[in-house]
């Protein structure tokens, strides 16, 4: 029989099998669970399934365009046209709650909703290119009013959990992430963006956009470059997750040449914005997954990258869609879809489409 | 010789001192008007004054001019017309560029203003949408109630005619294709619109001792 040594010899060895087994079905349950999808992924529909559609139920209420859709934590929907400046929240059947204004309570106040996030109660900040916040209520209602230390043009909101707000803007030349409490204290600001972007702030595009994860890191985009900055709670600087995708067209640094005259920069952004890749969108798809949204300005295309919060990112650079994407949460992902006018020219509201995302993995294929 | 050189020197001082206060005054008064504005949007920080007279000066380089025939399209029934008119008309020049809130504000300003004199003056009212897709202007239509029609200028005539930073813009035209009035509205600063559809309301009535208060009609 086997003497002591050898009994060693065998238990080590079924040993480091058994645990080498383990480490690979972990890894393959870590695998599942990453949710990795994309990279064999030719089109939109083999990441994303149809679900349904919300109809929208406004009554007399109107709405032009949805150019962004922010969804409460009690799964309210809160519409924005940034182009004609309507806030309107609707339930998630799509039925009208309140179309956001201050006419009775801020009579005068030059209402032009443009950026705004929801707090924890499923209150909602509102931003109308003044020096201050507005505050409503989870049914719409207006609560209150509060001034801001600067006076700026804010990109996108995002409150963590104590309702601190997190935003970017141009202030003092430059680029800045901002963290105001609901108070308007400016809490902290940090500029960690290269100089290259400091002469060229969108005031006038979609894009910038900030992020929340669950641990209290925060993400950011720029509309001009494919990097995202991670930072932490305290706007620190963690990391910068740099791929740039084969299609994405950067900004011609040099030839950026702003005028004092506003309408002549506009015209110049105007110009530029139609040669170059933007950086649309960043959406939390789920608590493990983001999703950048880029414009391909000469395709006038869509185009995504899918990444993790570690910055591996499931992408596939070929893959390009017509609808942009305005709404991601627990792995669904909501599209505005206009009808077409009836005959009298009569246009109905935009309906909002629901796809899941779905989990085909071709995990041979990723990087 | 001598003793009218010293006075015009003077005179000159005079006028110099004259001209720095002015400048003082203006300052400060620009000072006080920023501080009163210091909570309005970044584009109504200018004193509203000098975006009236931007806005004068602008617009007043189309009075006298020609507007230019040229092919329009319906974008309801797809219909091609020419930019012909019979009758003196109003038309308002619609763009993605500038500012969208005060295109809303006006068209709806228009759309009252054409309720309100129909029955009492003979005029036409028409939107053409230079950079706008037909989607977005039937989607203007829907936001601001207009029954008057929408056309597009899909070969970019007008654009090119007018060299346009400022939009929108709104003409008066009369029969001789001859612009007679025109302006482009200010951001926040619907009085400055009401009073120039005021404007065109007497221009229409061509009677220049009817004072018809539009901001007191138009609410």
């Amino acid at each position: 029989m086997f003497k002591k040594t050898e009994y060693m010899i065998i238990l080590i060895v079924i040993f480091s099998l058994l645990s080498v087994e383990s480490a690979y079905s972990g890894q393959r349950k870590n695998f599942d669970f990453q949710q990795t999808i994309i990279s064999g992924a030719k089109s939109f529909e083999e990441i994303f399934q149809k679900q349904g559609e919300i109809i929208l139920n406004l009554g007399e209420e109107l709405i032009g365009n949805i150019h962004i859709i922010k969804i409460g934590f009690q799964n309210q929907f809160l519409l924005l046209d940034r182009r004609f400046g309507d806030a309107i929240l609707v339930d998630n059947s799509g039925k009208l709650i309140k179309k956001l204004n201050v006419e009775k309570d801020l009579p005068g106040y030059h209402w032009h909703a443009s950026v705004a996030c929801f707090l924890q109660e499923g209150d909602m900040a509102v931003w109308c290119g003044l020096r201050d916040i507005l505050l409503f209520d989870k049914h719409g209602e207006f609560k209150k009013k509060i001034n801001l230390n600067e006076m700026t043009h804010y990109r996108d909101f995002t409150a963590d959990k104590k309702n601190d707000i997190f935003t970017y803007s141009f202030i003092e030349n430059k680029i800045s992430i901002l963290k105001i409490n609901l108070n308007g204290k400016l809490l902290k600001k940090e500029s960690i963006f290269p100089k290259k972007y400091y002469s060229f702030l969108h005031r006038f595009e979609e894009g910038g956009c900030i992020e929340l994860d669950n641990d209290g890191y925060i993400y950011q985009t720029h509309l001009s470059g494919p990097e995202i900055y991670k930072y932490s709670n305290d706007l620190k600087l963690v990391e910068i997750f740099n791929r740039k995708p084969r299609f994405f067209k950067s900004l011609p640094i040099n030839q950026i040449q702003m005028f004092n005259y506003p309408m002549e920069n506009f015209l110049k952004i105007q110009k530029i914005m139609r040669s170059i890749t933007q950086n649309l969108h960043l959406f939390k798809l789920n608590d493990s997954l983001y999703l950048s949204q880029y414009f391909i300005s000469d395709e006038g295309k869509f185009a995504l990258d899918i990444w993790s919060k570690t910055g591996q990112y499931y992408s596939h650079d070929d893959l390009r869609y017509n609808s942009q994407i305005l709404a991601a949460r627990n792995n669904f992902i909501y599209v505005a879809h206009q009808p077409e006018a009836d005959e009298k020219g009569n246009v109905p509201n935009p309906i909002i489409i629901i796809y899941k995302m779905l989990f085909k993995v071709d995990t041979r294929k990723q990087k | 010789m001598n003793k009218l050189k010293r006075n015009f020197l003077t005179l000159e001082s005079i006028v110099i001192v004259i001209l720095v206060l002015g400048m003082i005054i203006l300052l400060i008064q620009n000072r006080l008007l920023l501080r009163e504005t210091e909570n309005k949007n970044l584009t109504t920080m200018l004193p509203n004054t000098i975006s009236q007279m931007s806005s004068y000066l602008y617009s007043s380089s189309f009075l006298g001019r020609k507007f230019p025939i040229i092919k329009i399209k319906n974008i309801i029934n797809n219909q091609l017309s020419e930019t012909i008119f019979s009758k003196p008309t109003i038309v308002i020049l619609i763009s993605r560029q500038g500012c969208s809130p005060c295109l809303r504000t006006e068209l709806s300003l228009l759309q009252k203003f054409k309720e309100f004199y129909s029955d009492s003056l003979d005029f036409d009212v028409l939107g053409i949408g230079l950079e706008e897709s037909e989607k977005e202007m039937l989607i203007l239509r829907k936001l601001t109630n207009v029954t008057f029609p929408l056309f597009s200028d899909e070969m970019g005539h007008i654009k090119k005619w007018c060299h346009l930073e400022h939009f929108p813009l709104v003409f008066l035209v009369n029969e001789s294709q001859q612009i007679l009035l025109s302006h482009y509205p200010i951001r926040g600063n619907i009085e400055h619109s009401k009073r120039n559809l005021n404007l065109l309301a007497q221009f229409l009535s061509q009677d220049d001792r009817v004072v018809s208060s539009l901001l007191g009609k138009i609410k």
